[in-house]
């Protein structure tokens, strides 16, 4: 719900990319500029820099935590879930992130992951 | 412009798909040189293949033949072949691996994609994900259409220590010893991912 009211306050006014940014990481100074560069490389609708599962460094983490997402795909799709729209739609809140990257291919974009390029990316679980 | 060795390991139970995919080998606008690894039973595919080769023009290419084992688990000897690749590509004069699997057919520009984003961000390996050959709803995360930086290649293998490895195995292997990939998803279309 959250990450929807974010979407509608970037709608609302003129950015043109969201820094989806969890509170509990940890970036580099130059992170944002990398993901731009990167986003701009390839005309990305959305790129997720991945990182580790909190307390634990050996899982990688790919969900929104450190993600640059362009107005194009947020003026698309929402984050809410609704529920009996898609068949393929998960019966929990839990993987949306999973779940609108594929909505985002599905609809003809494109998105980018990303491995090792952002160091370090600290994910604090204390 | 970056060198580039197309490698790919080859084996006579994709022969429905090799022809189409050697003639998208010869429209491909990237020039590369050509590196295929046959692990199928016996040297008759080998001639099968240059039979192909020949009629779409393709000449700058090489066939290495593996006798392996055939009753082992098909991944070894994809491992294998694409050890021997990674090794072919280390003695030669190369860039990049372009990691192209042969049932997999791809626009004519999708290597001048793949060259692009690997040097806009120095990636060590840029990996673009398909749908998977038995369904079209599961993306398919391994190395089917991969762009492998010399970089990478020399410090990461393919043979596992141990029989429990797969691609992501490898990508794993390579974040480990410092190093980065992208996968990257819709840039390049379509990918037909053939199964007949």
């Amino acid at each position: 719900m959250s990450q929807e009211v974010i979407r509608q306050y970037l709608l609302s006014h003129h950015y043109d990319a969201w820094f989806s940014w969890e509170c509990d990481q940890l970036v580099p100074s130059n992170a944002l500029n990398q993901l731009v560069d990167m986003m701009n490389a390839g005309s990305f609708w959305m790129v997720n820099h991945n990182g580790w599962v909190r307390g634990h460094p050996g899982h990688t983490n790919t969900d929104f935590g450190v993600s640059l997402i362009k107005r194009d795909c947020l003026e698309q799709y929402s984050f809410l879930l609704e529920y009996g729209f898609d068949s393929d739609m998960p019966d929990s809140w839990e993987p949306g992130e999973v779940w609108i990257k594929k909505q985002v291919l599905k609809g003809g974009g494109n998105a980018l992951e990303v491995e090792g390029i952002i160091k370090s990316i600290y994910h604090l679980d204390k | 412009m970056m060198k580039i060795l197309i490698g790919t390991p080859i084996h006579i139970a994709k022969d429905y798909a090799m022809e189409r995919w050697l003639q998208n080998v010869a429209r491909l606008k990237y020039p590369a040189d050509l590196f295929l690894v046959d692990n199928s039973p016996r040297l008759d595919y080998v001639e099968k293949i240059k039979g192909y080769c020949a009629k779409y023009g393709v000449t700058n290419y090489q066939i290495q033949h593996l006798d392996i084992n055939q009753g082992l688990d098909p991944n070894i000897r994809v491992w294998t072949s694409q050890e021997a690749i990674r090794q072919e590509f280390l003695s030669g004069n190369y860039d990049a691996w372009f990691s192209w699997e042969c049932d997999q057919l791809i626009p004519t520009n999708a290597l001048d994609a793949l060259v692009r984003l690997m040097e806009t961000g120095n990636f060590m390996m840029v990996l673009h994900n398909s749908w998977a050959r038995w369904g079209h709803a599961i993306v398919n995360a391994n190395m089917g259409v991969t762009l492998i930086s010399k970089q990478c290649l020399k410090k990461n293998r393919f043979l596992p220590h141990q029989w429990q490895g797969d691609k992501a195995w490898f990508k794993e292997q390579v974040l480990r010893n410092g190093g980065n990939y992208i996968d990257v998803y819709g840039i390049i279309k379509p990918i037909y991912h053939l199964n007949q």
